[in-house]
């Protein structure tokens, strides 16, 4: 900020020099001379860092102008509105006492400079206030940037933290579905191929000496085998999830934590004709659920939550309905706007009711209308 | 030509949202019902199809013109029956209709032929001379309708033109509304009486806070609720009674016994009530009772809000 009064002031010495050798002034030498000083005076200004010595050195370099002012010449007092701004910059931090010391000085100056001088003060004064504006704002903008950087910093980090977390999840649960499908394994087929290879060996054996035994023991053993089959058959299919159970876990889960968390009492029902659901939309509706049990948690003051889909004849139909305090005037957040984008890409209506307690409910065709879900 | 198409309407009262981002089309030639509880935004609807309202959000056209371009037209070529009766008491009937046929621009001959036909149609000719603060509930409904059709509008919207009147002048409104639109103009009907709207729509929207859940025939709003009709009839005794034999009846799809009532679902589109008697009859079983539960629009609002569409 501090440059472009340094350069303003750059500017108006290189004018006085000009000025004085155009127009061949008296006292050339002495006139160098103060002009020096005067630059010496204002770069050890720029180099000390105390306060009261910076002062110190204005007064000092403004009692050289106004020496120079009366005794050399009158083009000196142009340069004294620079150590004015400067003076009462660090001494009362504004500009404006400066103004108003510059205004006082044109009392006492000679008529021929009065113009000069006013014109170079004001200058001064628009270059000054411009470039303490956008210093200020430059300030700003860069706090802001700081605070912004920090909280992207800690969402990432809640986000990271989030994510190993549910792969710590899903990689116990693998863990454990591992160890249910190996002990399977082993119950039903382990038993059944080891049983079978021994009758089979001694089958083998047997099989010249006495065919009879022999027959009869490899019957067994493809009894055995035609069981083990069954039973390998049987656990397969009930170990495939099907995608409504899926659906309906994934939803039992979400609402048993979210029960376990907030101490909101809640009940899911569901009816009808639910392997209709396709998975994709599961996902709508576990997300909208989501959603509006987090509004019920932040806004409803409810005790009791009901979460209900049904399967109705054209129609899934969730509802999500608690017995809070409810709202005469709904304002639409991020969370209901969300639900309504969700629910309306594919084609389905949310109805939203604050009179009795605060219900949700999103209708979504069965029959995906759009996209081709 | 679709007389109204409304695409992405919202409308705000400050913080309440009034409409929120309708979708609508109306083709020429319907009687188009608005269903839904108070509150739920059918007025406000209506009055910004009128002009009356300015709108936050969306585009509207009335006759296939933007709402905004020629309000003009729009507005000589809209008859509406105001929810709150709009006539003068203290000017004759004839009067009544006189003044509001003039306001739409029509004169001399015309202007009296056009309310004499508008007098009779709604039944108050022998009653012209007489003044509105006398007449019945009813009879103000009707001149109210009587002043909004003089000038034969394309367009006809009635905002609850039924509302406190007697039976008899709710059926002589009804079966107007019919002949209205058979003489060629397209009717908006907002109501909350479920069973005026079933019996004159011809499409139908299901409104609630502010927002279209359901729209089509009666017969497509109550298929995506449910398929099934449900019969109970009640039997002296229920010995004898097969229910194979039962579910092999054509739309047949399940069958309950409990005590002596027999409940049997059947498909909707199938009319299978004669052969259900019929088998009773032949197996000589008495019937004491039939009862039929048909859904209706209230069932369907009733499913899709938890709500009723009357309090």
């Amino acid at each position: 900020m501090e440059n472009w009064l340094i350069l303003s002031e750059f500017f108006t010495i290189l004018y006085l020099i000009v000025k004085i050798f155009l127009y061949k002034l008296e006292y050339p030498a002495s006139f160098v001379f103060f002009i020096l000083f005067f630059i010496c005076i204002n770069i050890l200004y720029y180099i000390v860092g105390n306060k009261v010595v910076k002062s110190l050195l204005l007064l000092f370099s403004m009692a050289i102008l106004i020496v120079s002012y009366v005794y050399v010449n009158e083009q000196f007092i142009l340069l004294l509105p620079f150590n004015l701004y400067e003076f009462s910059n660090i001494n009362f931090g504004s500009p404006f006492y400066g103004a108003a010391f510059i205004l006082l000085v044109t009392i006492f100056l000679y008529k021929s400079i009065l113009p000069e001088y006013i014109l170079v003060s004001f200058m001064g004064c628009v270059i000054y206030n411009i470039s303490v504006f956008s210093y200020k704002k430059m300030e700003r903008l860069k706090n802001q940037n700081d605070e912004l950087r920090k909280s992207i910093y800690s969402l990432y980090n809640k986000i990271h933290k989030n994510t190993e977390y549910e792969k710590q999840v899903k990689y116990t649960a693998q863990l454990e579905e591992r160890n249910k499908i190996s002990q399977k394994i082993h119950d039903n087929i382990g038993h059944v191929i080891s049983g079978s290879l021994m009758q089979l060996e001694a089958a083998k054996i047997l099989i010249d000496k006495n065919s009879e035994h022999a027959k009869k023991l490899i019957q067994n053993t493809i009894d055995v085998l035609r069981d083990g089959y069954e039973s390998i058959r049987i656990a397969l299919n009930t170990m495939k999830p099907t995608t409504e159970q899926m659906g309906i876990n994934r939803i039992k889960l979400m609402v048993d934590e979210f029960s376990a968390k907030s101490n909101i009492d809640v009940s899911f029902v569901y009816s009808g004709p639910i392997d209709k659901i396709t998975y994709f939309k599961w996902n709508v509706i576990f997300e909208n659920i989501k959603e509006a049990l987090t509004n019920v948690l932040k806004h409803s003051k409810a005790t009791k939550v009901t979460v209900s889909i049904n399967v109705l004849n054209k129609f899934i139909k969730i509802e999500v309905k608690d017995n809070g305090i409810g709202a005469t005037i709904i304002k639409k957040g991020l969370g209901l706007e969300g639900i309504e984008e969700r629910s309306e890409s594919i084609g389905g209506k949310v109805i939203i009711d604050g009179s009795n307690g605060f219900s949700v409910i999103v209708l979504l065709p069965l029959e995906g209308e759009k996209n081709g879900y | 030509m679709k007389i109204v198409k409304i695409e992405g309407l919202t409308k705000r009262f400050g913080d309440i949202i009034a409409l929120d981002n309708i979708n609508l089309e109306i083709e020429e030639g319907e009687i188009y019902g608005l269903l839904g509880p108070n509150g739920a935004g059918k007025t406000t609807a209506i009055n910004i199809i009128c002009g009356l309202l300015n709108i936050d959000k969306g585009k509207i056209y009335v006759f296939e013109k933007e709402i905004r371009e020629d309000p003009d037209f729009i507005k000589r070529n809209i008859g509406i029956v105001p929810q709150d009766i709009a006539i003068y008491g203290d000017l004759s009937a004839y009067e009544n209709v006189c003044f509001f046929a003039s306001l739409y621009g029509l004169k001399g001959k015309e202007l009296k032929e056009s309310v004499e036909m508008a007098l009779e149609f709604v039944g108050l000719i022998d009653k012209a001379k007489e003044m509105p603060n006398r007449f019945s509930g009813g009879m103000k409904r009707r001149l109210n309708v009587a002043c909004a059709i003089a000038h034969k509008p394309k367009l006809i919207i009635m905002d609850e033109p039924t509302v406190g009147i007697d039976p008899q002048s709710r059926n002589h409104i009804l079966e107007s509304v019919k002949k209205l639109n058979k003489m060629g103009s397209t009717i908006i009907y907002t109501s909350h009486y479920m069973e005026e709207v079933e019996a004159i729509c011809t499409k139908i929207s299901i409104m609630d806070h502010g927002k279209i859940i359901a729209e089509g025939t009666k017969e497509e709003l109550i298929s995506m609720v449910t398929d099934t009709n449900t019969t109970f009839i009640t039997v002296g005794s229920v010995v004898g009674i097969d229910e194979e034999k039962l579910k092999e009846i054509t739309g047949v799809k399940a069958v309950e016994i409990n005590e002596n009532v027999v409940k049997i679902i059947s498909s909707r589109d199938v009319c299978n009530l004669d052969k259900i008697i019929q088998y009773f009859t032949s197996k000589d079983i008495p019937i004491k009772n039939i009862k039929s539960e048909i859904p209706d629009l209230e069932t369907v609002f009733l499913t899709l809000t938890g709500r009723k569409l009357r309090d």
